[in-house]
């Protein structure tokens, strides 16, 4: 993505990456727009600078010229072991929303942190990093900034302009050929007309071009030139009452977890209590609980959480076991598996995947994989099993369409194989546990990921 | 001019080279035009001009059109000879369904054939690719031949074969296990040959299936131990292990969570380490298949496939740039995880060369086992490169420190060119 997108200002101007256009006429004035300087944009490394809503207490750095260096390490273990920093200082805490089956969190300072450390959910009304705020700030006149998605979006409007532009400009020499050859009988061409040419491409190509739709915009700098959206219809109520009354805004926005992420945080990092409502008509507020890692599990495996292979399955009930290929599950173990390499995961329905992974983040790169999951049934125990026979009955049809949208969005497909285990779920008692108890470190350690790449080979090119 | 295939495709930006291909572009014949009569040294393919998308009732437009199609007539009509001290001719077999050779003569050899005694003996899809191109002429064989176990001159007497003939002797008569050519390998092997490659069978197409080939010299691919540590980061190891204070016990994390207990730790790096817990598949483990050998298992390794090279040699071919699995997309479902297994197992440990070993995309895109899948639609191949992709290898979080700072760089294995093109922009040039 590198100096393509960050040089983003520059985008309008030259639409094309490829030395393509040696004989499309060019529109001048879309060429020639002036240049604005960048205005600066946030220390990413150093707002993300913690891979996880933890804390770490790394040692001075040993310098062998420096004997002080030493010194300065002896006093850090000391007072490190008579005052022990904890790697939990914050424990957040999230509500789980048995409606939209997330988990909800409110609180601003949790917000922030989990966002910024480790990308972690989704402001429920921005695209990806909580900003609704902000940019209500934005439009109220406080400020002269723009926000990410702004960005985008007057990014598209320059594009669409553009398009215009080069539209008229191509009517105008086919006019001027026409009027050379005698031809022209009757006017121009209308402006429908081109309005239709510059929009024809223009639907696939928001959602195509934009690989970063999921908050990376955040790194993508304005030229500075006025939004033209400031004439654009598609401002909602809720945006024109803020423009109103710039005094007091309340955030209204709340960071929502999957339940992959929720669990994540809460059974595997210990950063995250998650209350449960008791029934549906009191308030979360009212009369929380809180679950244990086993019972999370059997409620989130209970959810209507499915796979973007659209693998049939019924989703079990709290009462009843967990399937061992209960979807959540076997998306969890996914992310979990590739959470635990270091990378950041995050949801790929936009990119008809299950999983993206980026590079530290999404505001420091591209997602540079989506991730399919797909169950395994290799173990003897699903031999003649009607899972193992349904596992064979996904066509070349589906695979090309998915591997085709990641190759649009310039992605890379890995099918990621999640081996399933026979059943482990008894309800408890069996293992020597309670009641509804599971050992989940045990459960995950039954599963097995394996990941392979596919990508199209093209004859010509290998050669 | 020219229509294309891919034009509804053309909104989208090329998203690599290697995803372009230019045989699946009608050529434009104006410029082969020119190539016709020419010497044949120093030929170069010419490249495409601009596209238009609608007729706008120019008489320039509807000119170059015309232009376009006298060309394409033209170079249709480019009169092809052959010479009497070419003709090649063959005769069939039917006992092997094989065709033979006597004189066996020219190019085509180099790469086709097997030479036995005095008679070159031709595989079905290569006396069918021959026969198609119009390169042999294969006769039916005379009954008297067949009688003597050598056969005789009068292969001339045979009756020609035709094409049709051909197509229905050679497809799908041959003994063995799987041992039989279907019109789904025929036509991966005719177009890939079209397009340069040479390749052969792989192995003889008999055994229930392939032999295991286990990972040879590992140690050389180990890249962690090259990432040099400094004398500080030594230290800071050992420090690490003594002033970690490790609280509560892990097993109780693992059981009810969370895995990470508070207490302190020195770096993320000890974090990633205790939640790195799912298993996942060991790529430098001896291999094994998973699943009961059978004869009509689809996902066996049909052709080897070796790039153009002057230098091939039919006698010491060496190991295959490729290895090609044909599948009937009609037939045959995407394979299972097992199914992958299995097929990958029996092509060898293909590491990533060693220049690549610094860019985690490209390393962890080339995997370390590799495959194509020719999955055949009706005569229309689709490949598929899957490669055994080594994440649990490649610990991120490890590289973090090493990354670059702010966006921009690092690991990006496909540099520029990442910008979004003007949708329209992209499909009218063609040309590269």
């Amino acid at each position: 993505m590198a100096s393509a997108t960050v040089d983003s200002g520059t985008m309008p101007q030259q639409p094309n990456s490829t030395p393509s256009q040696n004989s499309a006429p060019q529109p001048e004035s879309a060429l020639n727009n002036p240049r604005h300087p960048r205005p600066r944009r946030p220390r990413y490394a150093d707002i993300h600078a913690k891979p996880l809503p933890l804390s770490v207490y790394p040692l001075p750095v040993f310098i062998p010229q420096n004997p002080l260096s030493l010194v300065q390490i002896a006093i850090t273990i000391i007072s490190h072991l008579f005052f022990p920093p904890t790697s939990h200082p914050i424990i957040h805490s999230g509500h789980f929303s048995p409606e939209t089956e997330s988990v909800h969190v409110t609180d601003p300072e949790a917000i922030r942190a989990l966002w910024e450390h480790g990308f972690w959910g989704k402001g429920t009304l921005s695209r990806s990093e909580p900003q609704w705020l902000e940019q209500g700030k934005l439009r109220g006149g406080n400020g002269g900034g723009k926000m990410s998605s702004e960005v985008t979006k007057s990014r598209r409007q320059d594009r669409k302009q553009f398009k215009l532009e080069r539209a008229r400009i191509l009517a105008e020499t086919i006019e001027k050929q026409l009027q050379e050859e005698g031809k022209l009988s009757v006017g121009v061409i209308s402006d429908a007309e081109l309005g239709k040419a510059a929009d024809g491409n223009g639907v696939n190509e928001d959602d195509a071009a934009d690989p970063t739709d999921d908050g990376s915009q955040g790194a993508q700098i304005s030229d500075g030139r006025t939004p033209l959206l400031a004439t654009a219809p598609q401002e909602d109520e809720l945006e024109s009452v803020i423009s109103h009354s710039t005094a007091a805004i309340k955030d209204m926005e709340y960071l929502q977890l999957t339940p992959e992420e929720a669990f994540f945080l809460s059974y595997a990092l210990g950063a995250l209590q998650i209350h449960l409502p008791t029934s549906p008509q009191t308030p979360p507020s009212n009369n929380p609980k809180t679950p244990s890692s086993a019972h999370l599990l059997r409620l989130f495996g209970s959810t209507t959480t499915t796979l973007a292979s659209c693998i049939p399955s019924l989703p079990p009930s709290l009462t009843t076991p967990i399937r061992p290929d209960t979807p959540f599950l076997l998306r969890y173990v996914a992310y979990h598996h590739f959470r635990s390499l270091g990378w950041v995961v995050r949801p790929g329905i936009k990119f008809a995947a299950d999983w993206m992974l980026y590079n530290r983040g999404p505001v420091f790169s591209h997602a540079e994989f989506a991730v399919i999951v797909l169950p395994s049934y290799s173990n003897k125990y699903w031999e003649g099993s009607r899972e193992r026979e349904e596992e064979g009955r996904r066509d070349w049809w589906w695979l090309h369409r998915v591997n085709r949208v990641e190759n649009s969005v310039f992605k890379t497909l890995v099918v990621c194989f999640v081996e399933v285990p026979r059943p482990w779920d008894d309800g408890g008692g069996g293992s020597g546990f309670g009641e509804g108890e599971i050992d989940v470190g045990d459960v995950l350690k039954r599963y097995k990921c394996r990941e392979f790449v596919f990508r199209r080979w093209v004859a010509g090119r290998n050669r | 001019m020219m229509a294309d295939e891919d034009e509804d495709l053309a909104h989208l930006r090329k998203p690599n080279d290697e995803d372009d291909d230019p045989s699946d572009e009608t050529p434009d014949f104006r410029l082969f035009e020119k190539l016709i009569g020419q010497d044949a040294k120093g030929l170069t393919l010419p490249k495409r001009g601009d596209k238009d998308f609608e007729p706008h009732a120019t008489s320039l437009q509807l000119s170059t059109l015309e232009a376009s199609r006298q060309a394409m007539h033209h170079v249709l009509s480019w009169q092809r000879t052959h010479t009497s001290k070419k003709h090649l001719l063959g005769t069939y077999d039917p006992e092997r369904n094989m065709v033979f050779v006597e004189k066996a003569q020219g190019e085509n050899f180099m790469t086709i054939g097997k030479a036995k005694g005095r008679l070159t003996w031709l595989l079905p899809e290569e006396a069918l690719f021959l026969i198609e191109k119009g390169s042999l002429d294969c006769r039916w064989p005379v009954k008297e031949s067949i009688e003597n176990e050598e056969p005789t001159v009068e292969v001339e007497e045979g009756v020609p074969m035709s094409l049709q003939g051909a197509y229905a002797a050679f497809l799908g008569f041959e003994a063995g296990v799987g041992g039989k050519l279907t019109l789904e390998m025929y036509t991966v092997y005719a177009s890939l040959k079209r397009s340069g490659y040479v390749i052969f069978r792989a192995g003889a197409w008999d055994d229930e299936r392939a032999e295991l080939q286990p990972p040879k010299d590992i140690s050389v691919e180990d890249g962690r131990s090259a990432n040099g540590h400094g004398w500080s980061s030594f230290f800071s190891e050992i420090w690490r292990r003594l002033g970690s204070l490790t609280t509560g016990d892990a097993t109780k994390g693992l059981i009810y969570g969370p895995m990470i207990r508070p207490g302190l730790y020195r770096s993320y790096t000890d974090i990633y380490r205790l939640l790195e817990i799912v298993p996942c598949h060991d790529h430098k483990s001896p291999p094994n298949f998973m699943l009961e050998p059978n004869s009509s298992n689809p996902y066996r390794i049909t052709f080897d496939i070796y790039k153009p090279d002057g230098k091939f040699k039919k006698t010491n071919r060496g190991p295959p740039d490729y290895r090609i699995c044909v599948i009937n997309a009609r037939d045959t479902p995407v394979p299972t995880g097992a199914q992958l297994n299995d097929l990958l197992v029996t092509t060898p440990y293909d590491p990533p060369p060693p220049h690549q070993t610094n860019n985690l995309y490209q390393k962890l895109k080339h995997g370390s086992r590799n495959v194509i899948l020719a999955v055949v639609d009706n005569g229309i191949p689709s490949y598929l490169r899957v490669s055994d992709a080594n994440f649990s290898d490649e610990k991120l979080y490890e590289r973090v420190g090493r990354a670059p700072r702010g966006k921009g760089g690092g690991f990006r294995g496909r540099g520029g060119g990442r910008g979004r093109g003007g949708g329209r922009g992209q499909g009218r040039g063609r040309g590269r």
